[in-house]
Order: structure tokens, then sequence, then C-alpha cells
């Protein structure tokens, strides 16, 4: 199994913490990771990208130039991204903020993570409600890690939040399925 | 359990690990973790970190850490360590036993945050004024970040010499599971330092030599040093080498793009390898060498204008030929470039004196 | 016959390497003397500047380390932050403190590193052939000011103890100038005191000392001192500038 995934989205969306939450998730399964954002003046305008690499091998090349999976979070990063995604591949998009992607070569998944942030009752918790369609969607690693990767990985600031985040995480699954 | 962790954090867990006693440091991105995890790991651990004034104050109080017998350490990115270098030139001179770590960022000049590999030469071919030269170790992974740092900090005390570790910002600002296994710390008596504790002879930790005789004599024992780190030290990995054609001869980041180029090439039936140098300095130029004489072709992958293909063309000394794809600006080269450049180049005459050099 | 004075153990057994009539020697031989006195010869750590008294280290009877221009306060917050026991100091020149080292000296003092210095002020560039200092007179000529120093095209001179008064942290400031006998007694009692102060653990200490360059001031050693006190002082006045 060799996972690639682009989480992207605005500053503030938490893309790169969903990315993470499922990288910790990966830890807890004993499978390679890497989990590197892109910094600079690649973030220029506020955007927040990263690379997710799941994997039972070695893994080589850090970042993501083709990635089976796209997590957009909104119609922007969609945009930026969509056809960099392997023919075959997997997109996740925020639908309360993108329209579907034209692209007839890959499989897309309408999340309305807003919605579902809302319902969770926090609409910073949309992140995580990406994170439960991406549980899903790829199967690669198990929901139960992702509990744990949230119990023990979430930010200490951010902790009292765990519950309503945890729902937003139920609620994404049960969308993307 | 393994941790996930960025490759600057790495190098902080190794450091501790192995024992380091001293932390001197300016911010500078990409590497900003490490005086940031430093800053309060050292203190809790009951050792030294200062944020020093500038880069140049950062090195000089590192060599006063060590020419008093401590394990110190400081790190910086790309513009930072060109300040360094007059420090490490007397830390060298001075056969003094530290650490610095360059997570590399694009250049020249104030260049760009993103990652580079621009500061080969300055790293392996001394970077400072006169002859020495840093121990340089390139990890690739973040676990690589925490093993080398003890690693690193043995190197110093045994050939009583700067080490540098280098990282690019990838490798830096990466996170990985790594397992932050105990390490056995070594630490040799140090008699000649100035450490202030009673002894026969006072200790006088010294770069002056206004007579020639003496300094030439340093010189000589410098290089001899040199010689049998080479011998002891040069440090490397392959990877579907055996059968290949052609190798790709890449550190860092890059080499994590040219294994994942390796593999896909296999999937097409392409006989290309990866030759990855873990010691920069000192280079592997001789087992490049058999693999020059034994026919095989070389691709050098550098995020650079090329400049360890400076090296790998020494080792191959007209044996093979050397073909070179670089990018630079903070532009990490994608496995699909290189395969291309490597389809190029394996279509081509070997001609040793034709080089195609791509950025 | 009794023996009432001798050579302190705090310098090495070699003879001063400097001109007739430079007081580094006799700077030399009150710190060696003080740090004979209060018994710190075995666990004292000096750090030499690059200048005349590079060759410190060939005099000063304790641990010694050279440091690179003007870098010595950098050299010695890496000694004194990993040796906190041990007494410290520095010896530095005006070129290598208040030029080269600007950077180094003000952030150690600010940061109350403590340990001691002691900056050797002749307003000239002794080893390398007689230059314009930081420090030099508005008039005084040197090799790089030869109609001399015009503030107009040099700026003025820099007066460190004043301005590192003016930091929170360092615990002791005075300049002296061992010119006469009074002058050598009152050179010594401030490096005493800048030490014991440094013992006691109250931070930064600084001692600043006029002194003459017989050889590129183009005088004879007496001239010299005349020269300091009717011209040098009267820009850098003596005193304690800081004590806390």
């Amino acid at each position: 199994m060799y996972a690639e995934a682009i989480f992207a989205g605005m500053g503030g969306q938490g893309s790169l913490l969903a990315a993470q939450i499922l990288a910790h998730a990966g830890v807890y399964e004993n499978r390679n990771v890497v989990w590197y954002p892109a910094y600079g003046p690649e973030t220029r305008g506020g955007t927040a990208a990263c690379t997710l690499i799941i994997s039972d091998e070695q893994i080589g090349a850090p970042i993501a130039s083709h990635p089976e999976i796209l997590v957009a979070f909104n119609q922007r990063m969609l945009d930026a991204y969509i056809d960099k995604v392997k023919p075959g591949g997997i997109v996740i998009y925020n639908s309360d903020l993108a329209a579907a992607p034209q692209r007839k070569d890959v499989k897309a998944y309408a999340v309305p993570a807003n919605t579902i942030a809302m319902e969770a009752g926090n609409m910073r918790s949309q992140n995580m409600a990406m994170v439960g369609a991406y549980t899903r969607v790829t199967g690669i690693v198990d929901a139960s890690s992702v509990k744990w990767a949230m119990e023990n990985h979430f930010p200490e600031k951010a902790k009292k939040a765990i519950p309503v985040n945890m729902e937003a995480l139920r609620k994404g699954y049960d969308a993307a399925g | 359990m393994k941790k996930l962790m960025k490759g600057n954090s790495a190098l902080c867990y190794g450091a501790i690990a192995a024992g380091c006693d001293a932390f001197f440091g300016y911010p500078i991105t990409p590497q900003n973790e490490v005086p940031e995890y430093m800053s309060w790991m050292m203190p809790e651990k009951g050792r030294v970190f200062v944020q020093a004034e500038s880069e140049v104050a950062a090195i000089n109080m590192v060599y006063g850490a060590a020419a008093s017998g401590m394990r110190a350490m400081t790190s910086s990115s790309s513009p930072g360590v060109s300040l360094k270098q007059e420090g490490l030139s007397y830390i060298a001179a001075a056969e003094l036993p530290a650490v610095v770590c360059n997570v590399q960022r694009a250049g020249p000049g104030l260049g760009g945050i993103l990652a580079g590999q621009g500061d080969y030469f300055q790293a392996v071919k001394g970077g400072g004024h006169g002859d020495y030269k840093l121990i340089t170790l390139a990890p690739w992974s973040v676990q690589e970040c925490y093993d080398f740092m003890a690693l690193a900090f043995d190197l110093a005390d045994k050939y009583r010499n700067p080490v540098c570790m280098l990282l690019d910002g990838v490798v830096g600002q990466m996170q990985e599971a790594i397992d932050l296994h105990p390490v056995e710390v070594n630490r040799p008596a140090k008699p000649w330092a100035a450490d202030g504790a009673p002894k026969d002879e006072k200790a006088v930790v010294n770069s002056l030599w206004v007579d020639p005789d003496i300094l030439e004599d340093l010189n000589r024992r410098i290089q001899a040093k040199y010689r049998a780190c080479a011998e002891k030290e040069t440090r490397y990995t392959e990877y579907c080498i055996e059968d290949c054609e052609l190798a790709l001869v890449a550190y860092g980041t890059s080499a994590r793009v040219a294994k994942t180029v390796v593999d896909n090439a296999r999937k097409q039936g392409l006989r290309i390898g990866m030759f990855r140098p873990v010691t920069l300095f000192p280079f592997p130029y001789a087992r490049l060498a058999e693999l020059a004489e034994a026919g095989k072709r070389f691709l050098v992958v550098e995020m650079s204008c090329g400049q360890m293909a400076e090296d790998v063309m020494l080792a191959a000394c007209g044996r093979t030929s050397v073909d070179f794809y670089g990018r630079t600006g903070g532009f990490v080269m994608t496995p699909d470039e290189v395969l291309d450049k490597a389809k190029q180049v394996m279509a081509s005459p070997a001609d040793p004196c034709q080089r195609s050099w791509e950025l | 016959m009794e023996k009432v004075f001798s050579r302190t153990k705090g310098l090495k057994d070699k003879e001063f390497s400097y001109c007739g009539g430079c007081l580094h020697s006799v700077v030399h031989r009150l710190v060696a003397e003080n740090l004979e006195e209060m018994g710190l010869l075995s666990s004292a750590i000096g750090v030499c500047p690059v200048g005349c008294a590079v060759f410190m280290y060939d005099f000063i009877n304790c641990d010694m380390i050279e440091a690179a221009h003007g870098r010595a306060p950098a050299v010695a917050t890496g000694v004194k932050r990993t040796h906190p026991g041990n007494l410290v100091f520095t010896y530095q020149g005006d070129g290598d403190l208040a030029s080269r080292g600007m950077a180094e000296i003000v952030h150690a003092a600010n940061r109350g590193e403590n340990f001691t210095v002691i900056f050797i002020n002749n307003g000239i560039y002794g080893m390398t052939g007689g230059q314009m200092a930081p420090t030099t007179l508005v008039g005084q000529k040197a090799t790089t000011c030869q109609a001399g120093r015009d503030p107009k095209m040099h700026g003025m001179p820099i007066h460190m103890a004043e301005m590192l008064a003016t930091l929170d942290l360092p615990c002791y400031i005075e300049r002296v100038s061992p010119i006469d006998p009074a002058g050598v007694r009152k050179t010594k009692a401030a490096i005493k005191k800048a030490f014991t102060k440094q013992l006691e653990g109250k931070g930064f200490s600084f001692v600043e000392v006029l002194s003459n360059c017989p050889t590129q001031w183009g005088m004879t050693p007496v001239d010299s001192l005349t020269w300091v006190k009717e011209h040098v002082m009267e820009v850098y006045p003596l005193g304690v500038k800081k004590e806390r």
C-alpha cells in the first residue's frame, strides 16, 4: 500500500491539521508516513497545503507531484490541484465551498463540510469532516486509529473541542458513504 | 511507539540524546524549530541555551564552549551559515569538536526560504579561509536527523574537527515517524581543554601560529587527520546498484526523489539504480570509481546548479559519463522530470567527454 | 637578605614582547597579580583578543583561549555559561572591542553575562601599523587619517564605558589609567573589584583602561603618558560609570 495525498485549503480551514491527524493515525498503525507542509511563497494569499503519504513501503519523494488523493477544502484549491491528480484517483471536496470537478477520470466525493461542522456545533471542525471522509473513502487507516490520533494528538489548546470534532469526523465519514 | 516529528525537531532530540551540553543559535527560516525546541529542551535538562545576537556570535559561543571541553552546537540556514564561516575556520584550526546544522534554503544571496542544496561546496570544500574541511553528514530522513546527531558529536570528538549536518528545507520541515532509541554517549577525555580545571600545564586553545614551520606542521596534521577520516568514516548507501546501467547520484531530498525514480523506472524495465553519499566529506570517491570502472553511468541530481556533480566527475575521472539534472529557486525536482532526463541520458552514447548539464 | 618582592606566579616565565613603555605589560601584570592573590590561577579561563595582546596566552598563567578579532565576548559567553563556577575574563583592545566586536560586547553586556572584560583603549591599531581606531581622538593622526581624525569623515570617538553603562544588567563599569603609581593601584583595584563581583555572581563587569602606544603615536614613553593625562583623559574621563 502506498497512498499519496494533497490536503489543500485556506489558512484557518485546518487542512494541515487534518492531514496531521491522519499522519498520527498512520504512525499508530505502524505505517511509514510523510507529512510535508508547503511553506513560504507557496502559501501566498493565505493558502495552506500539505503532502500526506502513508505507505507500507519505505517512502521516497516526500512531495506529492501526482497524488492519488486530493482533499480540497474550497473551489480555489480544488482548481489549483485537480489536474495533478492521477487518473483513477480520488477527489474529496468540500461541496459547501466548491462545485463538483469536471474531470471524469477521477472518483469525486462531495462532503458538505461546513454544514456538517455547523451541525456538530463548531464551524472550525470542518477539517475533521474531511478527515472522516478520507478515512471512509480510502480505507487506508482504520477509523479507530483516527479516533486515537484525535484523542492523543489534538492541539493542546483545542482539547476541549474534541467531542465536537469527533462528531464532525463521524458525520464526514457517513457523508462519504 | 514511533513519534511523528519534523526533521528540525529530530535534530534537537538527537542532540539531547547525544549529550549536547550547549546550544547557541539565531532565528532563520527554515530552521526555526531548532532554536525554538532547544530554548526549552536544554534548560529542562540543565543544559545551556543562548539566543545569540547573530550567527557570528553563535558560532563563537560554540568555539568558547568547545574550547572549554563541552559538546556544543549551533544551527542555521544558508545565509546564516555564511556568517559562521569565520568561526568554523577558527574551530577547525584550533582542532575543536563542534556540530553545526545547516537546513539549506535556496540561494544565492537572501535567496528564498524554500529548500535548496546550494551550500554543498561551502560545506565540503571548506567554506571559510584556509585549508580545512567540515566532516559533512547528509541525512535524508527524519530518523537520520536523529541518528546522525550522535554520530556527528562522536566524529567531532574523535577527529577534533567541526562536523556539519547538511539538511535541506524539506528534510527539516517534513514530519516522519521516528524511533527515539537511546544513544550511547561516548565522551573522550579532553586534556587539551581550557576548562579551568587544575592541571600540570595550563591549557591554551589557539589558532595563531606565526612560525611557518609550526603552521605547516598543523596543516599537515590536519590533512593527515582528514585522510584517516576518509579511510574510516566514508559512508554511502546503494539501491538497485548491482545490475544498473545508470546510477542516480543524490543526497538528502534529491535522493528521496531519486529513490522514487528508481522504483518507477524498474516498473518500466529500466535498469536504473541510486547511489547516495551519506558523508559528503569524506566523499565516497573510491566506491564511485569502482562503479565507473564497472561501466555504470552517472546522473547526478541536486537542488543546485551542479555542485556534488563535480565530485562525482572527480570520482569518475573520465571513465564514464557524468550527467546532471538540477532544480533551483526552491523547487524540488519531480520523479517524472528526473526519469525523463534519465531516459534521455540512457538513449545517448556513453561519452565521458560529452556532458549534458540541465537546469 | 629578606626577599620583599618577586615576580607574580600569575605570569608565565616568559619575557613580554611588547614595545618599550607600552602599558600592556603593566595591565597584564595587574591581571596576573589579582589572579594569584585571589587564588584563581588554576581555575580562571581567559580569552585573548586579536591585536597587540594576541599573545597574552603566552604570558598569563591560567587556561587561555585565543578568540577571533572582536569575538571574545561571544567566546567568553560560551565558556562562562558552561563553566559558571570558573572566573572568566576577556582582554580586548579598542579595534577588537569597539569596532569589529561591537555587537558581541554590547549584547554580552546587555545579557549581563557574568564575566569580566578588560578593555585597553589606546586610540590606535597598534599591531597592524597605527591605523585609526573607533576611539581615536578628534585631530589625532593615524595612518588611515594622516591629517588627523576628522569627525565629518570618520565620526566621533566612541565612549564604551559610558555607552555600556546605559544598559541595565552590567554590575560594574569603571574607567582607569595606570599612567602613574596611583593609577596603577587604582587599575589593580578595579580589576580586583570586577573579579570579586563576578565571583559573587553579580553579572557583567567592565574595566576600561586608558593606555598608550608610544610606537604608533610616535612619542617617547614618557611623552605618551603625559599625552594620556593631558588629552585622552579629557575626552574619556576616569571614574566609576556604573556600580550595583
